[in-house]
């Protein structure tokens, strides 16, 4: 079984999502 | 690792005709290694950035969540591990502990760690925390959770053969070892036809794990005395290079292997029997019950 496009989207969403967290962007967001 | 060319006129080589060794069977790559080599790459940015924060407990908290990210792909890691053994078995269990779940568990609280800015800040961490835990789920799935092909199977019975099977490795990877030191690669090589045999035995009896009392002796005691007279003819060799040695150590792995063999023949024979059985046991009970069998 190889990756399907929704769990590749998936991941690239993680990755953004963790690199944003480590710079500190997503600091101080508000709800 | 480089090998030596063996062809016709090497020191190693058969002589005019030469025949072909088997390929050596390559285990296929991890499932998802490039997606959790990524991740642990991305888990630098927040410790590096740790140090730019200005103030102690930004910096503790930045450094926690890279560690946290590196442990949940560390721990998916191993969950894709044991997901791709669950998946090479026929028979299987359920891995004890669901690892990828744990990692998405893991990389989520990282995130949140590493989106916090004060207390007042946690709300919002905690969902970013929870849509990381839901994509890294989306993207490396779910454990498997349930055990595979285990109706009618012995669990008490699957359980011995795992150990057995762990000990017999354990030989076979003591005799791998041994046969580094007697330095010959035609000898390594030999060993290794050997362990492939032994391994075709192995992945037979996992599938049934009756056949355990019949490979008995082929799991324990014949491997164990061929480890120790591989360590045995490794040593000796490595002194002497007496080719009477030699042969006479590649006689008795060929007489093992030959004995391996046919003893896996033999177990698929068996289970014929116990198939025939069955099944002349159903068709006497239809029969006798007045309905139609096809005779």
């Amino acid at each position: 079984m190889t990756s399907t496009g929704a769990q590749k989207i998936a991941f690239a969403a993680l990755a953004v999502l963790v690199a944003l967290a480590g710079l500190g962007v997503l600091d101080g967001g508000g709800l | 690792m480089a090998q030596r060319y063996g062809g016709r006129f090497s020191p190693d080589g058969k002589g005019g005709r030469v025949e072909a060794a088997p390929a050596p069977k390559l285990a296929s790559p991890l499932k998802g290694r490039a997606r959790v080599s990524i991740l642990m790459a991305l888990s630098v940015i927040p410790i590096v950035t740790a140090f730019g924060q200005g103030g102690a407990i930004p910096l503790a908290v930045n450094l926690l969540s890279g560690a946290a990210i590196f442990a949940g792909a560390v721990v998916t890691r191993e969950g894709l591990k044991a997901e791709a053994a669950w998946t090479a078995r026929k028979i299987a269990r359920r891995p004890a502990v669901p690892r990828k779940i744990f990692g998405s568990v893991l990389v989520g609280m990282g995130v949140a760690l590493g989106a916090m800015s004060g207390l007042a800040g946690i709300p919002a961490a905690i969902v970013y925390g929870v849509v990381a835990a839901g994509l890294h789920l989306t993207s490396f799935g779910l454990d498997p959770m349930r055990d595979k092909g285990m109706e009618g199977v012995d669990t008490f019975q699957t359980e011995r053969v795992a150990r057995s099977i762990e000990e017999a490795e354990k030989h076979l990877a003591a005799m791998k070892d041994a046969v580094l030191r007697a330095k010959d690669r035609q000898a390594e090589g030999r060993v290794d036809r050997l362990i492939e045999a032994a391994r075709r035995m192995f992945r037979q009896v996992e599938d049934d794990p009756r056949d355990l009392s019949s490979a008995r002796k082929y799991l324990g005691v014949y491997l164990m005395g061929a480890r120790d007279a591989t360590a045995k003819f490794a040593d000796l060799y490595a002194e002497t290079r007496d080719p009477v040695v030699k042969t006479d150590y590649f006689a008795l792995l060929d007489d093992l292997e030959k004995g391996i063999e046919a003893r896996r023949e033999t177990l698929l024979v068996s289970d014929r029997t116990d198939l025939d059985v069955e099944i002349e046991v159903l068709r006497d009970r239809l029969k006798r019950d007045g309905l139609p069998t096809g005779e």
